[in-house]
């Protein structure tokens, strides 16, 4: 067999790591070939990330070896695995802000530029452009700030960092998701080259179809366990799926009906709005309506979202809500909007705190009386989310940071739901979640719109959109370029269409 | 429309595959209504716990250090300074020794459960002791010229225009606010400068006998726990003291979550400087009087004390009332107790700058975890 005449070029045997009480990897056994483009898939907290990150330096095993190129391998820094030829691109951001893109892609490696202590600057940046030449990036430059860059193409500095030192193997963790298009096919382009080369890549996602299309083998953990590894010609998504989940996850994922509905009532309209690149936009959501917006992510549609929230003002035009204009997310809050910001770890969650004072912050004035808010009431209120939304936590005082990315985003839905919000902004509800967190959350969506909420979904995925939405808006360039009413018959290609 | 309670009940449990944890362990699951004694077995156990022993002391190792040095601060005191030659008593526990001790503890305890308010959110104040210097010596001024209702109230209209500067400079102009205080403390240096040193003046003095009215030590007593009660109300079961935590932690998801930063930031400044204002006239209290030189250093002790304390300085959710209690006593403990030891003033200086390094080096290690990032 094919897989089995590879050279080996990375083994890891008995690997086991425990968080305090937490086991994330038990007696793990861990093979990895030249020539591979192995993807790991499984729920949140099932360990993916955590085989990569020991063997990356990032963090260390409690017990067991690794074996990297023949030789006992353990690294004790990121910095140390980079240099031995294993690179980790990590979920979250990792540029350094204020500075320009040759900084960035440089760091670390000023010593090469500099002459009697200073910096040749312009030797940097020529450098710079060079390696970005390289993979046919034009649209910056090495002395480009690196603030004006959005965070998508930010991502892709990091990724272009990471090969810069030509590592034998890289561990792409969760990163498409934080992709532009043209960033993406740039990615796959790299990992397809890696491939040939006979060098290895691991590739840490979430999103199964990705994973199919992409991957030579893919290995599914379960509960820091490996459950199966396959090769290409087994793929199989229920199949993985089912193993990923442990159980079989049905058919139901998306809404089964195919019929639009809504109710009369406007809860949330744009009135002729301009804020930037957006000129005259209008739109209006009904009750019970669940009202998509996609395209790529520079399109304007998360500034839709932070427009109806008014975590930001037009400068013409108005965002209303019965007829009254939203002008700051606290007011927003007070007729009764919710918004699940695209940026969990930083604009939705407040991480260094409990789950309660998470999902109790838009709820202060609703359940204030007289200044006094009770406690009982407090408890009976994160409780009753807490099992609504079934969070995994010891308790309500658990720390946000030490849950799940999936039970983070639970906690950020269960904010919403708390404050009693009519009309609920969701921006990229499910990044980053995997498929059985996905099932729940747009159970929990499709749950929310039968009790007559009012939806604005936006997303980056088409498949979601088109199975949740009522209306499914395409933006293109700040414009609407078309509208789509929901039917069984669309399909991903009509969108796209209208997005490029 | 429907009734909205129905609409949350209405989002049942998700059928994915979680929620194990929910039963198996956890304190929530415990609490069964078994009556209140098994309630109580129950709540130990859960306490005692390993994991979440273990998880208590994770969360509170700055809290557990701090008692443990003013126990600490309270075994050495009471031992080395030794007993009084005459009556034999312990020099620390000698009713004199403790009138002083409450007596300096009043002023420091209103400022820095005041200051709560305001570190909670990730803000500092440099200005503290100049403020308090000058509302002391306006409520002299003006308590001689009319009386004290009037006084109490030049100084809270005072107190609230600074307050309001604090959070408006902070929101608006986008500086930190420790900025805006430094203002304020230029211009209240200025305003102390021409109301002593330009007039040849050392000290004001009320005409009338403010120790006499609130001086005595169980008044001072009873002040010190209202007002520490009175905070602790705010600070627990408020939106004000829920939503500075918030902004402490994470201003940008706070902002988001209906925690409007200038309203908050006005409201905490606020209570602040109420206290301030009390922390004036317990000052007063203390000898009917205010010099120049009393309370300049007001500033740098608060901080310390709250470091003490185990304040966090960026603010968030470890920050709590229990801090600034402990830190005072502590702080004052260590001041008297070395005085009480013959040590001399400038080594006390030289002793306290070391205890700050050392909390400074023990906590600032890992990243925001005590100072601000």
């Amino acid at each position: 067999m094919e897989f089995e005449n590879r050279e080996l070029i990375f083994k890891a045997s008995h690997m086991h790591k425990a968080f305090g009480p937490t086991i994330a990897l038990k007696d793990v056994d861990f093979e990895l070939h030249r020539g591979e483009i192995r993807g790991l898939i499984g729920e949140n907290g099932s360990g993916k990330s955590t085989i990569m990150s020991i063997a990356a330096g990032m963090q260390t095993a409690t017990s067991g070896e690794m074996f990297y190129k023949g030789q006992p391998w353990a690294p004790k820094s990121m910095l140390e695995g980079q240099n031995g030829g294993i690179a980790m691109i990590l979920q979250e951001s990792n540029t350094i802000p204020g500075v320009t893109v040759a900084e960035n892609l440089f760091a670390g490696r000023e010593k090469e530029f500099a002459r009697f202590g200073f910096i040749n600057i312009l030797k940097m940046y020529k450098a710079a452009d060079a390696v970005l030449a390289k993979f046919n990036i034009t649209a910056f430059k090495g002395s480009t700030k690196i603030n004006t860059l959005s965070f998508e193409t930010r991502k892709l500095i990091e990724i272009i960092r990471a090969m810069e030192k030509d590592p034998e193997i890289l561990v792409v963790d969760e990163t498409t998701t934080a992709l532009s298009f043209d960033g993406r096919e740039i990615l796959y382009g790299i990992i397809k080259d890696m491939a040939e080369k006979g060098k290895a890549v691991v590739f840490i996602s979430h999103d199964l179809d990705e994973i199919m299309d992409k991957c030579t083998h893919v290995t599914v953990l379960r509960d820091g366990e490996i459950i199966d590894t396959l090769e290409k010609k087994d793929f199989d998504a229920k199949k993985i799926s089912t193993l990923m989940v442990g159980r079989d996850i049905g058919d139901a994922y998306y809404r089964d009906d195919f019929e639009a509905t809504a109710g009369e009532e406007v809860e949330l309209e744009f009135k002729d709005v301009t804020y930037q690149g957006i000129k005259d936009f209008n739109l209006q959501v009904h009750k019970g309506e669940i009202v998509g917006i996609g395209g790529l992510s520079d399109c304007g549609m998360h500034i839709i979202g932070q427009l109806a929230f008014g975590a930001r003002k037009p400068t013409a035009g108005s965002v209303e809500r019965r007829g009254k204009p939203v002008k700051s997310p606290s007011k927003a809050i007070k007729s009764g909007i919710g918004y699940v910001s695209k940026n969990r770890d930083t604009e939705a969650l407040m991480l260094e705190a409990p789950i309660k004072a998470n999902i109790l912050l838009p709820s202060l004035d609703r359940i204030s009386k007289f200044t006094f808010i009770s406690p009982r009431t407090e408890n009976e209120i994160v409780e009753q989310e807490i099992k609504n939304l079934s969070i995994k936590c010891h308790n309500s005082g658990m720390y946000v940071s030490k849950l799940s990315g999936g039970n983070k985003q639970k906690v950020s839905f269960a904010k919403w739901t708390a404050a009693k919000s009519d009309v609920i902004i969701m921006d990229c509800p499910t990044r980053g979640v995997d498929v059985a967190v996905k099932q729940a959350m747009y159970k929990i969506i499709n749950d929310m719109k039968k009790s007559g909420k009012a939806i604005l979904l936006i997303s980056e995925e088409m498949a979601e959109l088109i199975g949740m939405s009522d209306r499914l808006i395409v933006m293109k360039d700040f414009k609407i370029s078309h509208e789509f009413e929901r039917s069984k018959d669309l399909k991903e290609t009509d969108i796209i269409e209208y997005m490029l | 429309m429907k009734n909205k309670e129905d609409k949350v009940e209405k989002i049942e449990s998700t059928p994915a595959a979680d929620g194990d944890l929910n039963k198996s362990s956890g304190g929530t699951a415990v609490a069964q209504k078994t009556g209140f004694v098994q309630k109580v077995v129950n709540a130990f156990k859960n306490f005692f716990a390993r994991e979440h022993l273990k998880e208590f002391l994770r969360n509170h190792i700055y809290d557990i250090c701090a008692l443990g040095g003013l126990i600490i601060c309270l075994i050495i005191f009471t031992i080395v300074p030794g007993r009084h030659p005459r009556d034999g008593k312990l020099l620390l526990w000698r009713p004199q020794t403790v009138k002083a001790l409450i007596s300096q503890v009043s002023v420091y305890f209103i400022l820095a459960i005041g200051a709560v308010f305001i570190y909670l959110m990730g803000c500092m104040d440099i200005s503290v002791g100049y403020q308090v210097g000058v509302f002391a010596a306006v409520f002299i001024i003006v308590a001689n010229l009319s009386n004290l209702f009037v006084a109490l109230l030049v100084i809270l209209i005072m107190g609230i225009a600074c307050a309001i500067f604090n959070a408006y400079v902070g929101a608006y102009v986008k500086l930190p606010t420790v900025m805006s205080s430094v203002i304020l403390m230029q211009l209240f240096n200025g305003v102390l400068l021409s109301m002593y040193g330009d007039k040849g003046v050392n000290s004001y003095s009320l005409t009338m006998d403010l120790q006499a009215v609130v001086g005595s030590t169980w008044f001072r007593v009873i002040a010190l726990v209202t007002l520490a009660l009175i905070a602790f109300y705010f600070l627990t079961f408020t939106k004000v003291g829920k939503r500075s935590r918030a902004i402490g932690t994470n201003k940008r998801a706070a902002d988001l979550a209906g925690a409007n930063l200038l309203a908050t930031r006005i409201v905490c400044y606020i209570i602040f400087s109420l206290f301030l204002c009390f922390g004036a006239v317990m000052l007063i209290s203390r000898s009917n009087s205010v010099a120049s030189a009393d309370t300049t250093s007001y500033q740098m002790d608060i901080m310390i004390m709250l470091l003490m304390g185990g304040m966090p300085l960026s603010g968030g959710m470890k920050g709590k009332l229990f801090n600034a209690i402990v830190g005072t006593f502590t702080y004052v403990l260590l001041n008297m107790g070395l005085t009480l030891c013959g040590v001399e003033v400038a080594y006390i200086m030289l002793v306290k700058s070391a205890v700050f390094v050392t909390i400074v080096c023990l906590t600032c290690r890992k990243p925001g975890n005590l100072l601000p990032r």
